[in-house]
C-alpha cells in the first residue's frame, strides 16, 4: 500500500503547527497505523520537545542526512514509547537539529530539495511507514513548496486573526495551482466566546475550501506547554475530539 | 493533453540548469503539471511517465527527452539490481536547480561560524 503524505503548514508562525502535528501524529498511531513526523522547518525547530527527544540522544538529524552524513531512516527515532500511553501503531520522528552550528550551515549553504525528496520517500520504503507528516517552515519558501507538491493532503493551519486570513488566502491559491489532492483547514486557537460553528462556516466560504476542524483555545493545553501529547493526556477534552475527526478523515 | 501543443510550448522554452519549486510555480500550466507529477511519483519510468500523462510510450519519451535537453527532467538508466547501467531501465527526475549559497557578507557568516 502506498503512505499516505500529509503537510502541515501554516502562512505565519505560532498557530501550532507542531502541535497539531504531534497530536494527529499519536492518534493516527493510536488507530494502527505507523507514522513518521518529519521536521522540516529547519530554521525554528520544536516538535522534538512534544515527543520528549533531548538533543543528547541524537546522533543524526535531518540537517545531517541533508548534508550526506547519514542516510534518512539512521536520523529517525522511535517515540512511541514516550508517548506515555500504549498505542498499537509506532510513531517516528525525524528530527531538524537544535545546534546552532547546524541550523547556521543550512541557511549558508541551503541544500538540495531533490535529496529532501528522496529522503521523504526512502523513509516511507525503509520504515514501512502507512503516514508520513511534514512539519514545514511557516510561509514560503522552495522546501515548503515542494512538500505540498509531494502531499496528498495538505493542512493549513490559522488562527481567526486578519493577518492569519490573508497569508492563508496565498497558500490556499498555490495549493490549488499545485494540485494537492485534499486541501483542510484547521481553525487554532478560537476563542472560546466564539461561536464555533459559524466560524467553521465563515471560514469555509472564504476560500472555498474545507474546514475540517475548529480547535478553541484551550488552557489546559497552554498548562501542558508542549510537555507531552495533549490528546493522549485528555482524551475526552473538546480539542482531542474535533481532532479526533480529522485523524478519522485521514485514516479513511 | 494536446500532445502537440505541449510540445510546441516546451520546445519554445529556454534551457535552464534546473528548476526551484518557485519557477515551478511560474511556468506555464501543463508543464508545471508534468514538473508536480513527476515529483510525486519521485522517478517515473518512460510508462509510467506516459500512463500519468495520457500519452502513448512513444510520445512520453518523446516529451520526456525534450524535457531532459531542456533542463527540466533528468534521466537515469536502472539495472533490475538498483545500480546504474546503460541496458537498465530509463527513469525520468526532476532536475532540481543547484543550491546557491546564500549571498551574506563573508563577515557576519565568520561570527556566526559554529563549526556545525
Amino acid at each position: 500500500m502506498m503512505a499516505t503524505v500529509i503537510s502541515i503548514h501554516s502562512f505565519r508562525g505560532g498557530t501550532g503547527k507542531s502541535n497539531t502535528t504531534a497530536n494527529l501524529a499519536s492518534l493516527l498511531a493510536q488507530k494502527g497505523l505507523r507514522v513518521a513526523v518529519v521536521d522540516t522547518d529547519i530554521q525554528s525547530p520544536g516538535v522534538y520537545v512534544l515527543f520528549q527527544l533531548d538533543e543528547s540522544e541524537m546522533a543524526y538529524c535531518l540537517n545531517d542526512y541533508l548534508r550526506g552524513r547519514c542516510q534518512i531512516e539512521e536520523a529517525a527515532y522511535d517515540v512511541t514509547s514516550r508517548l506515555g500511553v500504549e498505542v498499537s501503531g509506532r510513531v517516528f520522528l525525524v528530527p531538524s537539529s537544535i545546534k546552532t552550528g547546524d541550523i547556521v550551515h543550512i541557511l549558508r549553504e541551503s541544500y538540495d530539495p531533490g535529496v529532501l525528496n528522496d529522503g521523504l520517500y526512502d523513509l516511507i520504503d525503509a520504515l514501512d511507514l502507512d503516514v508520513l507528516m511534514i512539519d514545514t517552515h511557516p510561509g514560503l519558501n522552495d522546501e515548503t513548496l515542494l512538500s505540498i507538491t509531494i502531499s496528498e493532503y495538505l493542512i493549513i493551519l490559522l488562527r481567526p486573526d486578519q493577518q492569519d486570513f490573508q497569508g492563508t488566502s496565498v497558500t490556499v491559491e498555490i495549493a490549488r495551482k499545485l494540485n494537492v489532492p485534499n486541501l483542510f483547514l484547521i481553525v487554532n486557537k478560537a476563542p472560546t466566546i466564539f461561536d464555533l460553528a459559524a466560524l467553521q462556516r465563515e471560514v469555509s466560504q472564504t476560500y472555498k475550501a474545507e474546514v475540517v476542524a475548529v480547535l478553541p483555545h484551550s488552557d489546559d493545553m497552554m498548562a501542558l506547554g508542549s510537555k507531552g501529547i495533549f490528546v493522549l493526556h485528555q482524551p475526552d477534552s473538546d480539542v482531542a475530539r474535533r481532532l479526533q475527526v480529522v485523524a478519522d478523515r485521514i485514516a479513511g | 493533453m494536446d500532445f502537440a501543443a505541449v510540445l510546441e510550448m516546451v520546445g519554445r522554452l529556454d534551457e535552464v540548469e534546473g528548476v526551484t519549486m518557485l519557477n515551478v510555480y511560474e511556468l506555464p500550466e501543463g508543464l508545471a503539471h508534468i514538473l508536480t507529477e513527476v515529483m510525486r511519483g519521485r522517478s517515473l519510468t518512460v510508462a509510467e511517465f506516459g500512463e500519468v500523462l495520457s500519452l502513448t510510450a512513444v510520445q512520453a519519451e518523446q516529451l520526456g527527452d525534450l524535457l531532459v535537453r531542456k533542463g527540466f527532467l533528468q534521466t537515469r538508466q536502472q539495472m533490475d539490481d538498483g545500480a546504474d547501467g546503460e541496458a537498465g531501465t530509463k527513469f525520468y527526475r526532476v532536475q532540481f536547480e543547484r543550491p546557491k549559497r546564500r549571498n551574506m557578507s563573508s563577515a557576519v557568516w565568520d561570527k556566526l561560524d559554529l563549526g556545525g
